[in-house]
């Protein structure tokens, strides 16, 4: 996964999503896993739409929490690249089915 | 056909089922490991199970809900594939690894694995006046999401910590519950030598992950199984408990019953 905040994360759309008062289980029927994101990871992976950079989706959850996108830069990279190794997101750009190792 | 005298009925959520076997000394293993689910003779059964001896083990023959043949290699094996075959009868109810007592028109479920303390904790309950659910497996109903009990006869460890022998505990009529109960809390218990009672919150998302991974028939359920225990876990409020002592521990839980 490149850490750059350049890259253009992409979620997987085949994930079923329960919300929970602290955040989301997310399921794969195919895979039969389930994934538990808190709130933070959630919002995250909500914004990771294939056209948003890391920078950009800093910049619009620092609009919303009223903080600077640099003060939350590294935390958002860190959460896309677990997203990523726990197969949460697509790969790019070769990989456009889904699909993932999953946790 | 097995001698009409070494068989007996159990009763599965509303299920009957008639256990057989062909020697007393298997017959006896099984009625001591499910004697709170023995029924009297009554209205037939819905499925049979007959156990037969066979060289380097047992074979079992199961007529509903599908015909099945299997084998169990030693009496733990023949323990463990009887209880899958009785869970059986209720496909539709989510099986859960776990233990449950009640008290009060509800019950408290301890989830863990094999050896986190259920059994003690359930047990150490029920000498607090709690009705025994189970202590090693208890069901979820499809659409009230009350607790299902399944009454095996209890296990609990012998007092030494390093060893995994057990002995089994005498419950009376009374004091098992056999209907369908609300679920107060959940409990996700850990056993551990020293350790003194620790009792926390434990956040649903936690929560509904550790119940997913003591779902026993998660397969047949599937996605049903997660949009299940996620309305559970956002109505039942959940808990991490670490102890060694299972008396303590129990009045943890008591005490907490009565502030909730």
């Amino acid at each position: 996964m490149d850490r750059s905040p350049n890259t253009h994360p992409r979620r997987r759309e085949d994930l079923r999503e329960n919300p929970l008062p602290d955040g989301v289980l997310l399921y794969s029927p195919p895979q039969m896993r389930a994934y538990y994101l808190n709130a933070s990871a959630y919002a995250v992976w909500e914004l990771c739409n294939g056209t948003r950079s890391a920078q950009q989706i800093a910049e619009e959850l620092a609009r919303d929490v009223g903080c600077s996108a640099e003060d939350i830069l590294s935390d958002v990279t860190s959460t896309i690249v677990r997203l990523h190794e726990e197969g949460l997101l697509l790969n790019e750009p070769e990989d456009a089915q889904g699909g993932g190792t999953g946790a | 056909m097995p001698d009409p005298g070494l068989e007996f009925l159990v009763e599965v959520c509303g299920c009957r089922a008639c256990v057989s076997a062909d020697s007393e000394s298997t017959l006896r293993f099984l009625q001591d490991v499910l004697r709170p689910m023995i029924c009297p003779h009554g209205r037939p059964a819905d499925a049979n199970i007959q156990v037969s001896s066979e060289p380097g083990g047992f074979a079992l023959a199961v007529n509903a809900p599908a015909p099945i043949r299997t084998a169990a290699a030693s009496l733990l094996e023949l323990r463990h594939e009887v209880l899958i075959r009785l869970m059986e009868l209720r496909p539709d109810i989510l099986w859960l690894h776990a233990g449950g007592a009640e008290i009060d028109g509800s019950a408290v479920l301890a989830c863990g694995p094999w050896g986190s303390g259920k059994s003690s904790l359930t047990t150490a309950l029920c000498g607090m006046g709690w009705r025994y659910l189970s202590d090693d497996i208890v069901g979820i109903e499809p659409h009230s999401a009350f607790a299902v009990p399944f009454p095996i006869a209890p296990l609990v460890r012998l007092p030494n910590a390093n060893s995994s022998a057990k002995r089994r505990v005498i419950l009376t009529s009374q004091q098992v519950c056999r209907a369908p109960v609300p679920i107060r809390a959940l409990v996700f218990v850990t056993h551990s030598c020293g350790a003194q009672v620790a009792l926390s919150q434990c956040q649903p998302g936690h929560a509904a992950l550790k119940l997913l991974q003591s779902c026993m028939n998660f397969a047949h359920h599937g996605e049903r199984a997660v949009q299940r225990i996620c309305s559970l876990v956002k109505d039942v409020p959940a808990y991490d408990l670490s102890f060694e002592d299972p008396i303590p521990a129990a009045q943890a839980i008591a005490g907490l019953c009565e502030r909730s």
